[in-house]
């Protein structure tokens, strides 16, 4: 049994290092040489801290000291300890004691674990890819959203996303019993500030409106752009009229009556009708018909004021 | 014999344990080139049903009942198993500091690779060998284990580590493993034989009280 040990030994895959007490090395296995690039010839007798320089440290004398002590295992990981045997090669490395009459030795097994490391830096690989690839869907996602529900040239909502909401607060007031208000808003004389400025200008002045509604009404209401000048805002959970009228005194001190537009003096006017659910009407339709015709009193009123 | 001394007992395995774990620090600060605290405010032993009440608690509130274990058996002359505890999701930071690297995109999951469940068995080879060494050592009598298993457990219960039916009595300690302003709370329960812990309270005794 004895003499085909060596033998073996000699054709196991790991690294096998049999060193004395005094760190010398007896024994280095034909699969140590190639992890190592050391010779056994070159290699037995010396101090295998000498041949190994990463093991010439204090934590393993202390855990051979132990070892020799006390007799249990001892394990050393290829990611605490890079270049253990060599920079080509990763090894887990466990240390047992091996006692034959009374004589104390110590068993080294260098197992190679390159290819994990290799699979799994391979797979991190992908993990990040793949995360890239998700937040680069992620931002296209919402430019999809935006160009799907809000209105390209001033940001506000469009028709689609103003239904989607329209439907959803509309069904909280009935279930609540709270009111809903819908704002009609025309911008007027628009085509005469389009004719005389430019589509250009009038289009920056659109958007101005959109933005003088948004930041006039609070967070949750929607301001929609419905058509070419014709915008509409939903105002949910409206308590009394009081609430509504905060929100048109806003919209009416936010109202410059004269813009500064690429250099043009822009007399602006806003005619606006509101309705309100459950008075005005039983659906977003009916309310929107109300609020139109009280926006067209409205626009008759300022017409006749200015006449 | 268990209950007479017992603050006193508890005290000095306190002590004990300490000047191991303190070892344990300096040898994983030589291997990882940064500067590591190891504590153990305080060692219990208690029994079976009380050492689980103890547990539970760890478990829901630090490690929300995820934990990475490393376990040994061990015989000879003392007989057991002891186990390390460390909150699951708290380990991928706690690797990365201990191989100086940064996985933002694995930071939260409770997956684990070989490389860390061998980071861990290396951690906790050398944090139960300074425990269970030191304890052999002072009492004079002879351990024999094997290198720890390494696993993760969700929903992980006291059941797991306290077996009433073999061991009936826990030695049970938090531990504080700080690393670079990071501190992870560990914990430690030991489950001996009744006759194993008898001898080392008794041995103890004998050392430090001459009874």
């Amino acid at each position: 049994m004895d003499s085909i040990l060596p033998g073996v030994l000699n054709c196991i895959n790991e690294g096998l290092v049999i060193i004395s007490v005094d760190l010398e090395i007896t024994y280095w296995n034909p699969f140590m040489e190639k992890l190592s690039g050391k010779k056994s010839e070159a290699v037995l007798g010396q101090n295998v801290d000498k041949v190994l320089p990463t093991l010439e440290r204090p934590f393993f004398h202390n855990a051979v000291q132990r070892l020799i002590n006390g007799g249990n295992p001892v394990f050393f990981s290829a990611a605490m300890h890079r270049n253990l045997v060599s920079q080509d090669h990763r090894v887990n490395l466990k240390i047992n004691r091996v006692t034959v009459e009374d004589k104390v030795s110590l068993l080294l097994e260098f197992i190679d674990v390159t290819n994990q490391f290799q699979r799994i830096s391979q797979l991190r690989d992908y993990v990040s890819q793949l995360s890239h690839l998700n937040s680069q869907l992620k931002q296209k996602e919402k430019v999809i959203e935006k160009l799907a529900y809000y209105d390209k040239l001033t940001g506000v909502a469009n028709r689609a996303l103003f239904d989607k909401f329209a439907d959803k607060y509309l069904n909280i007031a009935k279930a609540r019993g709270t009111m809903l208000g819908l704002m009609f808003v025309d911008v007027n004389e628009f085509k005469l500030i389009n004719d005389t400025y430019g589509h250009n200008t009038g289009d920056k002045v659109m958007t101005r409106v959109a933005s003088l509604l948004t930041e006039s009404t609070r967070k949750n209401d929607i301001v929609c752009r419905y058509g070419g000048d014709e915008f509409l805002v939903l105002l949910p959970d409206i308590r009394t009229f009081r609430d509504y009228q905060a929100i048109a005194d806003r919209i009416e001190a936010n109202k410059k009556r004269h813009i500064v537009q690429d250099g043009y003096d822009i007399w602006l006017s806003l005619s606006m009708g509101i309705s309100f659910f459950p008075d005005d009407g039983q659906t977003i339709d009916e309310l929107i018909a109300k609020a139109d015709e009280f926006m067209y009193v409205n626009k008759h009123e300022i017409r006749q004021k200015n006449l | 014999m268990l209950v007479a001394n017992k603050i006193s007992r508890e005290d000095i395995l306190t002590e004990l344990f300490n000047i191991g774990v303190g070892q344990a620090a300096s040898t994983l600060s030589d291997i990882i080139d940064k500067q590591i605290g190891l504590t153990i405010p305080e060692v219990k032993i208690l029994d079976a049903a009380k050492a689980k009440v103890e547990l539970n608690k760890y478990l829901l509130q630090v490690a929300e009942g995820a934990v990475m274990v490393s376990s040994i058996s061990f015989d000879s002359q003392l007989e057991g198993k002891v186990s390390l505890l460390f909150p699951a999701d708290k380990m991928h930071h706690f690797i990365d500091l201990c191989l100086h690297e940064t996985h933002v995109e694995t930071e939260n999951t409770l997956e684990f690779n070989d490389i860390d469940f061998d980071t861990i068995k290396e951690i906790g080879n050398i944090v139960i060998n300074s425990i269970i060494g030191e304890l052999s050592n002072t009492v004079n009598i002879p351990v024999e284990y094997t290198l720890p298993e390494v696993d993760v457990l969700n929903n992980a219960s006291a059941d797991h580590f306290v077996d009433s039916e073999e061991y009936r009595l826990v030695l049970m300690m938090f531990l504080a493993f700080d690393i670079e302003e990071t501190e992870i709370a560990g914990a430690i329960v030991i489950n001996m034989t009744l006759k194993s812990l008898d001898d080392i309270l008794n041995t103890i005794d004998r050392l430090y009280n001459g009874s």
